[in-house]
């Protein structure tokens, strides 16, 4: 059925998108808010707590990328890592301020 | 999981073809130049000639010949991979480089291009796009891609150790293709992923810069202070006044600074930045030697007084960093650890090639049964990533082991290099393009590929006396004989097949006619 | 090297354990527990391996070029039983032997 094929396609892509954009905006959220916990809660240095959270950051990419192709709807994996990007950007601006 | 698997490598997969083997040859990036540009294979890497190394004749050298507004001047001492004296400046197309014999500070005569250094390294992180790190984020895109085919490739090959070592050769080139693939793939699992991990830690500076914008406050020069532990002044109104400090002394300062703190080493390679400014900085880093971690302990001194300005000292989460960095770029001496990543790094060529390989074969036969033609032009393009690289590759290789002036006119090597390199790939995409239909395209590109790998071996025999005898030129000649024959055989099969298949189809053919 | 050798009997000894495999060798599919010790075999050959490669090395590097061993190691385990799977066991008791030789 073509038109069913089209709009598999068009999910597929959706994901994609979501796994790369939203996974991505994830892991710059986690990277601020990290780091900023690291400092504020357990007295790290900046640079130290950045790099860590830095590379924990690129697991947590992969994981949610991989997360926006087992979601139940195409709409799920954009909302899951935009969530969730939200809330760890408020933490942070909380954290900041 | 399955799809995902297949998504990710037909996107992808040239993509990260290219940046796995560029990467591989990234590996002895050094003796690829050596076998490129045999001026630099001196005898007298440090302490053979017995007497000290001179830094300073590389001065005037470089106030002769880089630009006037240069940000920096790098000194790279002789060393067992470099045996020559190399200075190197910011040019407009990448480096501007030059060599000087170690044991007498005179400049060597060019030949051929540093392509190892220049053109294959960088083009495996960057691409060579340069404008807004862009080759840099498309490159982090396609590793974050490898990432996601290598866990679904994982995921989707529920009998993954029963098959691991099945090898199937006598049967068909999917079957051999996909074994080679599956066996590839695991067999070096632990460095596929680490590899490429590591490969995207190396640039979080760049990847995560918005947050690191955000958390900074923009102020990049206090990022590299915190997590680099760099020092860097910006440049006063007036030019210097004095000359610079004699680099062998400041050498030997950092060096004893070095085994003081517990950390001894030799110098790898001096930085003067604002070399002609009031303000200028001579940077000293040290060789890694058997270190895994990128570390250099880096220490800066005054460029008109000597004073010490700073030494670095690297928080602990920031080493762990280099370590992961220091993983990837594999810049210790250890050479036996050198040709396994080698030999790991083309497992994962390996790996994509067989990969996009098995997809598009069964792609052309689905389509070829339905009467559509996509298959052909997406078959053309693999040719022109598996096949027409390395032809490219080898081409480049070819030019720069003939005289220069033959293919490079009055220019730089090796920007003509760089030219020559994307011409012969494209050359290559043009030619798949055209025997799309037939399937031709493979068996020619391969056989270009055989042909001039031989004629690399060939050129280089009589361009240099020592091109069996200096082990950087042997290694590189022997492993083109490697690939000429590996890519021989590879056409001799597919004329073999494609014989076999004509006739098949011819006899099909009669067989539906009558 | 060692720890190359002591990887490829470590292969084909996880091959042993495989059906497959084990029939093109031994011409009969494993029983259980034969197919259970040749894992075993297997994977106490890779750990000596890795240990053999961290004794001459040192930590960070030792762990690498175990990795690579074992990587050189599966591929060539792999290419002999694809061509001549009659003498993997012959190859893998040499190898084992051959290593323990180099070790010393």
């Amino acid at each position: 059925m073509p038109n069913s094929g089209n709009r598999a396609a068009l999910a597929a892509t959706s994901r994609a998108a979501a796994a790369i954009l939203g996974g991505y905006a994830l892991a710059l959220a986690f990277t601020a808010a990290t780091t900023l916990a690291l400092q504020h809660g357990g007295a790290w240095a900046r640079g130290e707590a950045m790099i860590t959270a830095g590379m924990l950051a690129f697991v947590v990419y992969l994981l949610a990328a991989l997360r926006a192709f087992v979601t139940p709807s195409a709409t799920r994996a954009w909302a899951e890592p935009l969530a969730a990007a939200a809330a760890l950007s408020a933490f942070a601006a909380l954290l900041a301020a | 999981m399955d799809p995902l698997h297949a998504w990710t490598g037909v996107l992808f997969g040239a993509l990260l073809f290219a940046i796995f083997l560029m990467g591989t040859l990234a590996v002895f990036d050094r003796e690829i130049d050596r076998w490129a540009q045999p001026h630099t294979r001196v005898a007298g890497a440090r302490g053979a000639t017995g007497a000290p190394l001179r830094l300073d004749t590389a001065l005037p050298h470089l106030q002769a010949l880089a630009p006037e507004k240069a940000a920096f001047w790098l000194i790279y001492p002789p060393s067992e991979r470099v045996p020559t004296l190399r200075l190197s400046w910011p040019a407009e197309l990448g480096r501007g480089v030059r060599d000087l014999d170690p044991a007498t500070g005179a400049a060597l005569p060019e030949q051929g291009a540093p392509v190892g250094t220049q053109l294959f390294y960088p083009f495996h992180y960057n691409l060579h796009l340069k404008w807004a790190n862009l080759g840099e984020w498309i490159v982090g895109l396609a590793a974050m891609a490898m990432l996601v085919a290598i866990v679904s490739g994982v995921a989707t090959h529920r009998r993954i150790f029963r098959d691991l070592l099945a090898l199937r050769p006598g049967r068909s080139l999917q079957r051999t293709a996909l074994d080679l693939h599956n066996l590839c793939g695991v067999v070096a699992l632990p460095f596929h992923f680490v590899i490429t991990l590591s490969g995207v830690v190396i640039f979080i500076a760049v990847y995560l810069q918005p947050a690191i914008g955000w958390l900074y406050d923009g102020q990049r020069a206090a990022y590299a202070k915190e997590v680099l532990s760099r020092y860097s002044r910006p440049p006063a109104r007036q030019a210097a006044t004095q000359p610079i400090v004699s680099l062998d002394a400041l050498a030997e300062r950092a060096r004893s600074h070095w085994a003081a703190a517990g950390e001894p080493g030799e110098v790898q390679l001096v930085i003067v930045r604002n070399p002609r400014n009031a303000e200028a900085v001579v940077e000293v880093r040290r060789a890694y030697e058997r270190r895994v971690g990128l570390e250099a302990g880096t220490v800066y001194f005054d460029a008109a007084s000597g004073e010490l300005l700073h030494a670095e000292r690297l928080p602990t989460a920031s080493r762990v960093q280099r370590f992961i960095t220091g993983l990837h770029m594999v810049q210790f001496d250890h050479w036996t650890l050198r040709w396994l990543y080698f030999a790991m790094g083309l497992a994962g060529c390996v790996t994509i090639a067989t990969g996009s390989i098995v997809w598009v074969r069964k792609r052309a036969e689905r389509h070829a049964r339905l009467g559509l033609a996509g298959a052909g032009w997406v078959e053309a393009l693999n040719v022109a990533a598996i096949a027409g690289l390395p032809l490219a590759t080898v081409g480049v290789l070819l030019l720069n082991a003939l005289p220069t002036s033959w293919w490079a006119g009055n220019g730089d090597p090796l920007t003509a290099s760089m030219s020559w390199f994307f011409g012969l790939w494209a050359g290559s995409l043009l030619h798949a393009v055209l025997l799309r239909r037939g399937g031709r395209h493979w068996f020619q590109q391969c056989a270009a590929v055989a042909a001039l790998a031989a004629a690399d071996v060939l050129a280089s025999s009589l361009g240099s006396a020592d091109a069996w005898s200096h082990p950087a030129a042997l290694g590189v000649n022997l492993a083109l004989l490697g690939v000429s024959a590996g890519a021989g055989h590879a056409a001799w099969r597919l004329r073999q097949r494609s014989a076999a298949g004509a006739r098949a189809f011819a006899g099909a053919a009669a067989g539906s006619a009558g | 090297m060692t720890s190359l050798l002591w990887s490829f009997t470590a292969w084909c000894a996880f091959a042993l354990a495989i059906e497959r495999h084990h029939d093109q060798v031994f011409r009969h599919a494993p029983r259980r527990l034969p197919g259970r010790a040749w894992c075993a075999l297997g994977t106490a050959a890779l750990l000596a391996a890795l240990a053999a490669s961290v004794t001459t090395e040192g930590w960070p590097l030792g762990v690498l070029a175990w990795v690579g061993a074992a990587a050189v190691a599966g591929c060539a385990a792999a290419l002999l039983l694809a061509w001549r799977p009659r003498h993997c066991l012959q190859a893998a008791a040499c190898a084992l032997l051959l290593g323990a030789v180099m070790a010393t």
